[in-house]
């Protein structure tokens, strides 16, 4: 079971864990390279999702996780491929590793923008109940 | 030995677990289209390409599931979704050599996959209605499961793509679908029956606005676009760093996708087994 204790710990260093892995596969693009920045990876969506899920079931009230859980969907999926749409575009003109990077360097700190918000939410809503 | 026993013979678990067969399905034929695509575009921005299209169904599938959850509640949602996953697989294996109809299933199969996803977190929520802790655990063991499943399904589609015939690949994908589709049947015996009594909203935006006013919920998704930011770039840059490594060639690019989806689920199930 996701230790819910030190899940949001964890789901701070999600970004910072793929752009360090982001760095490491377009900087030497070598089969061991991609092998290393595959496995930050892996570590890093595990803490995402299961981070994203299990906090946002938490802290949203019960009548409205359906409509939050939907409308998360939309709205980032939509962003994300606005960025993709933006990512194809500007390949034409700089070298995509360059954007890959800085793209990446922007999520991160968006996430460190916006992330203690819902973190202290759920960390509220444990110590209130005592425990699962 | 008695734990697994356990495990197998809690039905409704098994059933919510075995719906995860047709996100398998759709990653083995989203594989063979990402190895077709490497065959005919070598700088790999078209199999990169097939990502973006995954985010813009998702998306869309945001907007179409909530009248879709209302009118058929969840359970049918789940059958009726299952029913139009085998016909999309099966159009992709008769069109898949031709780029646009190629790219138009993908474009419907994920927006399958989207809905699916958005009725699974639905009905979770229902059936665990009273148990925070085993919905934390049942979350937990969809997710690596469906990890598990992205783990095999590269593996399974690499060999599907260079050993078998498309008419072997058709009948495992729609096979795993079939699946999908009988633990729907199976699942929609533990549907709650409150859920039959729910009156259909006369303003179906109303509890979209109060989500939009949750500050936590807000702030929550502006978290997952920045992680997006993230981990989207990098799995439509992946193709094109892979047939860099690969210099070009196809053959070599589909082995190296193959490692790298197999790695990235071997660490994402990895940390769930140590970590979590």
């Amino acid at each position: 079971m996701t230790n819910v204790k030190l899940l949001p710990r964890f789901y701070k260093l999600v970004p910072f864990g793929g752009l360090l892995a982001t760095i490491i596969a377009l900087s030497l693009q070598t089969m061991s390279s991609l092998l290393l920045a595959t496995l930050i990876f892996g570590v890093s969506i595990y803490f995402f999702r299961v981070g994203t899920a299990t906090i946002g079931q938490i802290i949203t009230d019960k009548d409205l996780i359906a409509e939050s859980i939907i409308l998360g969907d939309v709205f980032t999926r939509f962003v994300n491929f606005v960025v993709g749409i933006g990512f194809f575009f500007i390949i034409k003109f700089l070298d995509y590793k360059i954007v890959v990077i800085l793209i990446s360097i922007l999520g991160t700190i968006g996430n460190v923008l916006f992330v203690d918000q819902p973190i202290k939410a759920y960390s509220d809503l444990i110590k209130s109940r005592g425990s699962l | 030995m008695a734990s697994i026993y356990k495990w197998l013979n809690n039905k409704k678990r098994l059933s919510i677990y075995l719906t995860t067969f047709s996100n398998f399905s759709k990653a083995v034929v989203l594989y063979f289209a990402t190895i077709f695509l490497y065959k005919i575009d070598n700088s790999g921005a078209s199999s990169g390409f097939l990502v973006l299209l995954g985010l813009l169904a998702v998306s869309l599938s945001g907007m179409i599931a909530p009248f879709l959850i209302i009118h058929f509640k969840g359970f049918k949602l789940g059958i009726l979704l299952s029913m139009v996953s085998l016909v999309a697989e099966f159009l992709f294996f008769i069109f898949y050599q031709q780029k646009i109809p190629l790219y138009c299933c993908i474009v419907v199969i994920n927006l399958i996959q989207g809905i699916e996803s958005a009725n699974y977190n639905y009905e979770l929520v229902d059936i665990f209605e009273n148990d925070v802790e085993d919905q934390i655990q049942s979350n937990n063991g969809y997710h690596i499961l469906l990890q598990t499943f992205t783990l095999i399904a590269p593996i399974l589609g690499y060999l599907l793509v260079n050993y078998c015939i498309v008419l072997a690949s058709c009948v495992v994908v729609l096979f795993l679908q079939l699946v999908a589709l009988i633990a729907w049947f199976i699942l929609k015996k533990y549907e709650p029956l409150n859920k039959s009594n729910v009156d259909i909203p006369k303003y179906p935006f109303k509890n979209y606005l109060l989500a939009i006013k949750n500050k936590n919920v807000v702030f929550l998704n502006l978290v997952r676009s920045a992680n997006g930011f993230v981990f989207n770039t990098w799995e439509i840059a992946a193709p094109m760093v892979i047939m860099a490594i690969a210099e070009n060639q196809a053959q070599l690019s589909s082995k190296i996708q193959t490692t790298y989806e197999t790695t990235l689920s071997i660490a994402f199930i990895l940390s769930g087994a140590f970590l979590g």
